[in-house]
């Protein structure tokens, strides 16, 4: 109703709404239906690691309220309390899905608004680029086991609704929420999960690899189904952060449950297909196909590839707000694609997109935003991004040519690099001053960083040859050896050879661009030859694993203490953003490929305190072995070169947009924003 | 004239070859492949050690295969109708420039005609009343355009009626019949947001129509022919309609011959810009993701439409000028 203008469908919406209201009121009985059940309150957890810490409290809300109905409804035939969206009330009545009681689970999860408890209805409209739509999943898909707080401290439970661990973190006792049920009203049990992990995960014929959570030292976990609901993991070594691992995003425990009953028609073991493309293209892109089951708040209701999504609210959503009202608010979201993020900009800007999250490319548009805010009707929300470096600069370590990668393993040398760029200039020229200028010290937020041992650190690493101090970097270029022997005016590697740092850098990622643009002056300066090259993507990513870069950069780099992208700074897994990917290879294969790095050095110290922290039960003792991993960084450092941190991101949100919170953390996929600020509690308000 | 056209048919074919060849070399130039895409877009996304599942799709699309194999399976297949899937949709290639085609070639032709309804009569006008004011009128206009980007001209349409009306005119179809099926009013609606796209697409065109136009009409009004038509005392009208005008168009229909292939690739940028549901937009990613099946197929059949163009506007030619003979 854009515009103050009654479309045909806002129309058709609108009676079907008076047509429900009218018949619930005429359906009215003289005694509501009493609600019997518990709703449970869980209290927040104050830290982020001793999850077995987890206290319950049972609070009889319900009951109580609709006692009270009771007494003020006797005489006359009011209409009853419904607890569900209008739409919904409506297929009860006409008998197209079971009443809420019997969708609900015995427990539903209570999730507190975040300004206050919502009405019903209203479409939700966004914009997407490129075909993946990952940051709608970002929002609707994170459902895994348990969740970050919306204030990304520590976790809360969500489809795990209690857990024990045994002593030393060998085996874990998981509890399924009772009664939850997938979207097309199948029961979910722990079957849907060992479904994925048996006969996907373990099943040769499907090409799935087990995630890195339920594998301890290369074996995989043995689980054990006691009943329907509790399931017995156990595994041979501690493995204390399996459902910190788990809630990474919406791309683990959410994305491992799938519906059984919907997936064995498509398994080669269990059907006539004989390859498991169709099983693995439902698996990766669920959210393309209506007729996939999910325990989302909205399910796919249709999906035109690059062009336009509709999500509708899944009957069976397991959630609710204190008052026991059924969530989602919002009846529909629909995406449409742009293929140009200007055009985001642009819509914000006209007051055609309700809620946008990270859409917006940069925070360059902040200012023009911020401008027109009210005539376009909207808010703009500043969320930090979390990134410890825009863009982390990964030295070629594992460049074919040994002498580039012995004057990368060359600390003076990288500490020039650090010292000749203008931090500042690149922070008030290209995120027009909303950064920070410092070293890559990873995860400011991240809890480890609270101890006074940690606040130091962290200062230290912020600070590490962080200011721009060219003639610093000059006399460091020098003791280094790398000086002008040619005089061409450029400086040589030690033998003599020329040198020419090729910054490779992702050809879309036209912000990171011109930072590379101001870093390659401010190197020229200090005479360093310098070359920009973008390229795309597949390019990239094959130089990239091999570790055929001079220098290597990631626009807004993210990571988090242990759970979150450790890749950035302990070189463990081969990826395209990590560091030296061969040692990587070397480290994630036991020895078996890759390259094991010179005895000695720094990255086997990274290791060694890595790995010991990994299968650490004591939350305190784990961060020590972090901080000491991260001494290492500090000592021998940088390691990896930053430039401006914690940037932040835009959040664009129509005015009648409500309980959208001011803080989530946007920049890393795998804490789970904007999903973990509940998107089923927004809400649109009529005015 | 048959056995001419016969001969053109015949050549076609290996110049086809030669170009899906040659489109097959350049896509598959560029280091990595889709797959490399594919896991770079993944781990982007948090998703790690996606290895395992590249691996099968490397068997399965055959990617495994030396390059000139995965050319000979591609071009039989194509031969029969069969264009492969998509690595990045994960659908048919038909079914996805299907999907596309209808639009474009509507948004195309209807550019296309308008075009040519605006041109061709102010060509003339300008001809006619050369170094008149409405003629330098129009020549003005006429140099703003050509000068004038497409997709600048795009984006500076949207800011206006973005920062103006607090409207963007994006997509096709407003949001009450994206999902309607086909009706009239849909076609109205469909029509009512086409305007712009149409106005972008076909200023710089209508610019250059109307120069080449008046060109040739000029040259053509001095020729001797046009003055013996003039003694022998024929109307002005029928002078210049019937006698000049036909024979300044044969740069205009060898032209057409030429356009057929940009009613599939032509207004990329601007349905970029404008996020136009056209078949642009879907060759320039599948290039730029190398989704080698979906890219390959829109090269031939651009090519082809190439091919085609320039037969049709040479037969197009002969039946308009008697004068012209193909041995």
């Amino acid at each position: 109703m854009k515009n103050g203008k009654l479309t045909r469908r806002d129309f058709l919406r609108l009676s079907a709404m008076t047509a429900a209201g009218v018949t619930a009121a005429a359906c009215a009985r003289a005694t509501p239906a009493v609600v019997e059940k518990e709703v449970v309150v869980t209290k927040e957890v104050e830290k982020e690691v001793p999850v077995e810490k987890v206290v319950k409290e049972t609070v009889e809300v319900e009951k109580e309220k609709v006692v009270k109905e009771i007494v003020t409804a006797t005489p006359l035939p009011a209409p009853e309390v419904v607890h569900e969206a209008p739409m919904l009330h409506e297929m009860v009545e006409a008998g197209e899905i079971p009443p809420l009681d019997e969708r609900l689970p015995l427990n539903p999860l209570v999730v507190e608004p975040v300004e206050e408890i919502g009405e019903y209805g209203g479409t939700w409209d966004r914009v997407f680029i490129g075909d993946s739509m990952g940051w709608w999943k970002e929002a609707y898909g994170v459902e895994s086991f348990i969740k970050r707080q919306r204030d990304a401290t520590g976790y809360r439970p969500n489809l795990v609704e209690t857990w024990e661990y045994n002593e030393d973190a060998t085996e874990l006792t998981l509890h399924l929420r009772k009664g939850v049920k997938w979207s097309d009203g199948e029961p979910l049990t722990w079957d849907d999960y060992l479904f994925w992990w048996e006969d996907m995960v373990l099943n040769d014929k499907v090409p799935l690899i087990t995630p890195p959570e339920c594998r301890t030292r290369g074996e995989p976990m043995k689980p054990s189904k006691i009943d329907d609901f509790t399931l017995k993991l156990e595994f041979t070594a501690p493995n204390p952060l399996f459902l910190e691992y788990g809630s990474r995003g919406f791309y683990h425990s959410s994305w491992n449950v799938v519906p059984e009953h919907y997936m064995k028609q498509l398994h080669p073991d269990y059907s006539e297909e004989e390859e498991p493309t169709k099983l693995m293209d439902r698996y990766d892109n669920r959210h393309k196909y209506p007729d996939y089951p999910v325990i989302f708040s909205w399910r796919t209701k249709s999906f035109a590839a690059a062009d336009r999504a509709v999500f509708e609210r899944n009957p069976y959503y397991w959630k609710v707000d204190p008052e026991g009202n059924q969530l989602p608010y919002i009846d529909e979201v629909v995406s449409r694609h742009v293929d140009k993020p200007e055009m985001v900009t642009l819509k914000a800007v006209a007051g055609e997109l309700d809620c946008q999250f990270r859409g917006i490319p940069s925070v360059k548009d902040v200012p023009t935003l911020m401008k027109n805010q009210t005539k376009g009707d909207y808010r703009v929300i500043i969320w930090p991004r979390g990134n410890f470096a825009w863009p982390v600069i990964n030295p070629g370590y594992n460049n074919p040519d040994p002498e580039i990668r012995e004057i990368m393993h060359n600390q003076d040398f990288r500490k020039a690099l650090s010292y000749a760029e203008d931090k500042e200039r690149i922070n008030n020229i290209v995120f027009v001053g909303l950064g920070t200028p410092r070293q890559a010290a990873v995860g400011k937020r991240w809890l480890g960083w609270k101890t006074p041992e940690g606040e130091k650190m962290l200062r230290e690493w912020s600070a590490l040859a962080a200011e721009h101090d060219p003639e610093k970097a000059e006399a460091l270029l020098d003791k280094a050896g790398v000086v002008d022997k040619d005089g061409d005016g450029w400086r040589d590697l030690p033998s003599g050879k020329e040198l020419n740092l090729i910054i490779s850098v992702h050809v879309d990622d036209l912000v990171t661009i011109d930072v590379c643009d101001l870093i390659r002056e401010d190197w020229e300066k200090v005479g360093l030859k310098t070359t920009v090259n973008p390229l795309p993507s597949a390019a990239l990513h094959e130089k990239e694993i091999r570790g055929d870069y001079i220098l290597d950069v990631h626009g807004s780099a993210c990571a988090w203490g242990m759970v979150s992208a450790a890749d950035h700074w302990a070189a463990i897994e081969q990826t395209g953003y990590g560091l030296a990917p061969l040692y990587s290879l070397w480290y994630e294969t036991g020895g078996e490929k890759g390259e094991e790095p010179p005895e000695g050095s720094f990255w086997k110290e990274i290791w060694k305190w890595y790995t010991k922290a990994k299968e650490e039960v004591d939350p305190e003792k784990r961060t020590e072995y972090v901080l000491k991993a991260f001494k290492v960084h500090v000592d021998e450092g940088p390691i990896m070169i930053g430039n401006v941190a914690d940037v932040s991101d835009p959040v664009v949100v129509k005015n009648n947009f409500r309980n959208v919170p001011d803080f989530g953390e946007l920049g890393s996929w795998d804490l789970g924003f904007p999903g973990n600020s509940n998107p089923e509690q927004f809400f649109i308000r009529k005015e | 004239m048959l056995s001419y056209i016969l001969r053109r048919v015949l050549n076609m074919i290996p110049t086809l070859i030669i170009i899906s060849i040659i489109g097959f070399v350049i896509i598959k130039l560029p280091a990595g492949d889709y797959l490399s895409y594919y896991i770079a877009h993944m781990e982007a996304q948090g998703f790690t050690g996606v290895e395992d599942v590249v691996q099968h799709l490397k068997q399965r699309y055959g990617l495994d295969q030396p390059a000139w194999k995965q050319y000979f399976i591609w071009i039989t297949n194509f031969v029969q109708g069969d264009f492969g899937e998509s690595f990045a949709y994960r659908k048919p290639v038909r079914e996805l420039i299907g999907q596309r085609l209808m639009l474009t070639v509507t948004l195309s032709i209807s550019t296309l005609i308008l075009t040519w309804a605006i041109a061709i009569p102010i060509g003339i006008y300008s001809a006619t009343h050369q170094y008149s004011l409405s003629d330098n009128i129009f020549t003005v206009i006429g140099f703003i355009g050509l000068a004038m980007p497409n997709f600048l001209l795009a984006l500076v349409l949207l800011v206006i009626s973005a920062m103006q009306f607090g409207k963007v005119p994006s997509g096709l179809f407003s949001p009450a019949f994206e999902e309607a099926p086909w009706s009239f009013a849909k076609v109205l609606d469909m029509l009512s947001h086409m305007w712009i796209p149409v106005i972008v697409i076909g200023t710089a065109g209508t610019a250059s129509l109307i120069r080449i136009m008046r060109g040739n009409l000029l040259d053509i009004l001095n020729q001797p022919y046009v003055q013996t038509a003039r003694t022998k005392g024929l109307k002005e009208r029928v002078v210049i309609l019937k006698h000049a005008v036909p024979l300044a168009l044969h740069p205009l229909i060898m032209q057409l011959g030429m356009t057929l292939p940009s009613i599939i690739s032509g207004a990329a940028i601007t349905s970029i810009v404008l996020s136009l549901p056209t078949a642009g937009p879907l060759y320039l990613t599948a290039l730029q993701e190398e989704d080698m099946y979906l890219a390959g197929s829109f090269l031939v059949l651009i090519s082809l439409l190439l091919v085609i163009g320039n037969l049709l506007a040479d037969i197009a030619l002969a039946l308009m000028d008697p004068r012209i003979r193909y041995e």
